[in-house]
């Protein structure tokens, strides 16, 4: 008996790594000779994009195996004929008429394309901030798909989408969603390390819709005001030190030291006090390594969710030893709210905006003119 | 004086108290010398202002905390224990403790609060609900497996409705509400202490006036009722007791799971004995030293980083728990 369980247990293990060998895309991240030509991706390293013999081409890179290629999309005009000579990958044809998407940032990004007529779908409808998107949603032409986690697949399928666009998290499936044999196209965006690179997405989104022009022209324009900016930010004398974020639980969590967010503070030009933290997502430090490194800092730049506006007494009630920061007792904390601000619909495209709020901040003689639109200084 | 076994069996837990109350001083996340932790504690330090907001401010809180605790949930897994006569009772089996996270989950979720203080008064309206329910069950129904069942049940519920939230809840209120749920004992800070020790310590007190009717529960409620115990009243007292404990150390540290279910059988394990005169300091100073241990073991040697203190206390408890299975006919329990 306990042989035969030994032996199925072998073999169900085994069964199950064949599994995930298939589909997942185990070829390595390099390109054959098909390719036409291929567009030049500047900075986003998750994506490639090529033109090939009737179809373009797009390749997912996999954020937490850079060697590996996550997905093959193979974009099609849905006005040409399909190609004989298609290679193995995911069929899209373009422009996606019916698009679920399930994060509100991806779905800000697609509205300022001027496709939002193309969203039949959103996952978390609560989160939308845009009035337009808002109204779509009100007149039902745009459905509450339910929460990402476990979205509502039946209504997936009765909204006729023809595509998703999903948020992938490494190692975890689409569950059900994944047997509509609707293309699920995975916006990794999020995983890049420069906000240039997150915005660059862009250019992949507009593809689907048939609005590469759009895509092209929207991203240069945030890449000449963010380059504009950082050029500026160069140009000052100091370079003030920051802390991030707050204690959660019994662990302060912050960005890690080749996050984006790292990469526009250092843009700005304050010097993160953790930047040699390792990482590309986030890192827990304890109180006491936070104290004990970051207690003379010049600023303290922190994120919160609240209907109400946050105060000094708010966060000293909170813990009271954030008083033994240097930025608390200078009164040199800001703060972003985002609940009421639109700082989660605006960091993938328009990086260039809050990277002006950071400038103003550590170097108000260079945009003395800027008006704070995320953080501002606590009450 | 003559130092027999059983004065043996106090002191080494009070010598281990004290190492690792010490050990939680010198040793932290940032690299102080010991030379100048004593110069801190004794208030000759001229150093760096910070190494002494971190010993004093962050550090001593926190390894009081850590003992009030320790010691608070063990002797409330003890109690229940004997009072369910069930080797896994705990102070979270009784769904206190799910009741204090259904307060805090309505409360981080719902009403979008964060401050701590607010996040301590909703988990201490939530274990108290599910407290004085408990206590209007226990008058209800005589038998203590039942009141079990109930209590698990609530606990059901509760996580349930907890589960309900998360669901629809956004990515950084669910981290928040996650965070909070791993458990830390670095949330009180100097000024919450007195409040936090006093209402433990009277648990705890409370906790060693009851030592007659546990011992008298040992035998069997009939036998108890006839050494002129009030059964009902004792029942009540006890359950009183368990609940305050882990309520109000569930409101200040969140959840801390298996420190109250393993420190009994430790304790039963070296004082080799179910009478509760010796059973509840053993257990008190076992607890604490747990309690230390564990948080001594958060922080990473050679890195800044820290672990949750959820993720550690089942590593130190659970083999204790599998221990105390396979080898129960070994060890003295309700008999």
């Amino acid at each position: 008996m306990p042989k035969s369980f030994l032996a199925s247990c072998i073999v169900c293990i085994a069964l199950l790594y064949g599994c995930s060998g298939r589909g997942g895309g185990r070829q390595s991240f390099d390109r054959d000779g098909t390719v036409a030509s291929s567009q030049t991706i500047n900075y986003a390293s998750g994506f490639i994009i090529e033109e090939c013999d009737g179809y373009t081409r797009a390749i997912l890179r996999d954020p937490w195996d850079t060697a590996r290629v996550r997905r093959t999309y193979l974009i099609v005009d849905r006005s040409e004929s399909l190609p004989g000579n298609l290679p193995e990958g995911i069929l899209i044809r373009t422009p996606i008429r019916k698009a679920v998407v399930y994060t509100t940032t991806v779905a800000s990004l697609i509205e300022e394309a001027g496709c939002i007529e193309n969203i039949c779908g959103i996952c978390e409808t609560e989160y939308v901030t845009s009035k337009e998107a808002r109204g779509r949603i009100g007149q039902g032409l745009i459905a509450d798909i339910g929460p990402s986690t476990s979205p509502n697949v039946e209504k997936i399928v009765e909204i006729e989408a023809d595509a998703i666009i999903a948020s992938p998290f490494e190692n975890s499936s689409y569950g059900s969603a994944e047997k509509l044999g609707i293309p699920i196209i995975e916006a990794a965006d999020y995983m890049e390390e420069t906000p240039l690179g997150r915005a660059e997405w862009i250019r992949f989104y507009t593809l689907l819709f048939g609005k590469k022009e759009v895509g092209d022209s929207l991203f240069s324009l945030t890449e000449a005001r963010y380059k504009a900016l950082k050029d500026l930010a160069r140009s000052a004398g100091t370079r003030p030190t920051v802390m991030l974020e707050r204690k959660y639980g019994g662990q302060w969590v912050l960005p890690a030291g080749q996050s984006y967010v790292a990469t526009m503070h250092s843009d700005a030009g304050a010097d993160y006090i953790f930047k040699d933290e390792e990482g590309r997502g986030v890192t827990s430090l304890s109180f006491e390594t936070v104290l004990d490194q970051a207690v003379d800092a010049d600023f303290w730049m922190l994120k919160y969710n609240a209907p109400a506006p946050m105060t000094y007494g708010d966060i000293e009630a909170e813990n009271p030893r954030y008083k033994a920061f240097g930025p608390f007792a200078r009164h040199a904390v800001y703060a972003c709210n985002t609940a009421t601000s639109t700082y989660y619909d605006d960091i993938t495209l328009h990086p260039d905006a809050i990277l002006a709020d950071f400038i103003h901040i550590y170097h108000p003689d260079l945009l003395p003119d800027h008006k704070l639109k995320y953080y501002f200084p606590l009450k | 004086m003559r130092f027999n076994k059983s004065n043996l069996r106090i002191l080494i837990p009070c010598v281990a108290l004290a190492a690792l109350f010490l050990a939680s001083l010198i040793y932290g996340a940032v690299r102080i010398p010991v030379g100048d932790v004593l110069s801190i504690l004794t208030g000759t330090f001229e150093g760096k202002a910070t190494w002494q907001s971190i010993v004093l401010q962050s550090r001593l809180p926190q390894a009081i905390t850590a003992v009030v605790a320790g010691a608070g949930l063990a002797v409330s897994g003890l109690m229940l224990q004997t009072l369910f006569r069930n080797p896994l009772a705990g102070p979270s089996i009784l769904g206190i403790s799910d009741g204090a996270n259904l307060g805090v989950a309505i409360a981080m979720i719902y009403l979008s609060v964060s401050s701590y203080l607010s996040i301590i008064a909703s988990a201490f309206i939530g274990a108290g609900c599910v407290l004085l329910l408990i206590i209007r069950f226990s008058a209800k129904v005589k038998s203590n497996v039942m009141l079990l069942i109930i209590g698990i049940m609530i606990g059901y519920l509760a996580s349930s409705v907890i589960s309900i939230l998360n669901y629809r809840a956004s990515a950084d209120k669910v981290h928040q509400y996650v965070m909070w749920g791993m458990g830390d004992f670095s949330g009180v800070s100097l000024d919450k202490l007195p409040c936090f020790a006093a209402v433990a310590g009277s648990g705890l007190l409370m906790a060693v006036l009851l030592i007659k009717p546990l011992n008298a529960l040992l035998l069997g409620e009939t036998y108890a009722a006839n050494l002129g115990i009030n059964i009902r009243r004792a029942r009540i007292l006890i359950l009183f007791c368990t609940g305050i404990l882990a309520a109000t150390v569930t409101a200040f540290c969140g959840p801390v799971s298996f420190i109250g279910l393993a420190v009994p059988h430790i304790a039963r394990l070296t004082t080799g004995t179910s009478n509760h005169n010796r059973l509840v300091p053993v257990t008190i100073l076992t607890g604490a030293c747990i309690a230390l241990l564990c948080n001594l073991l958060t922080i990473l040697p050679g890195s800044n980083q820290v672990l949750p203190l959820g993720a550690i206390t089942p590593i130190i408890c659970a083999p204790v728990i599998i221990y105390v299975i396979v080898n129960r006919r070994n060890i003295h329990y309700f008999n």
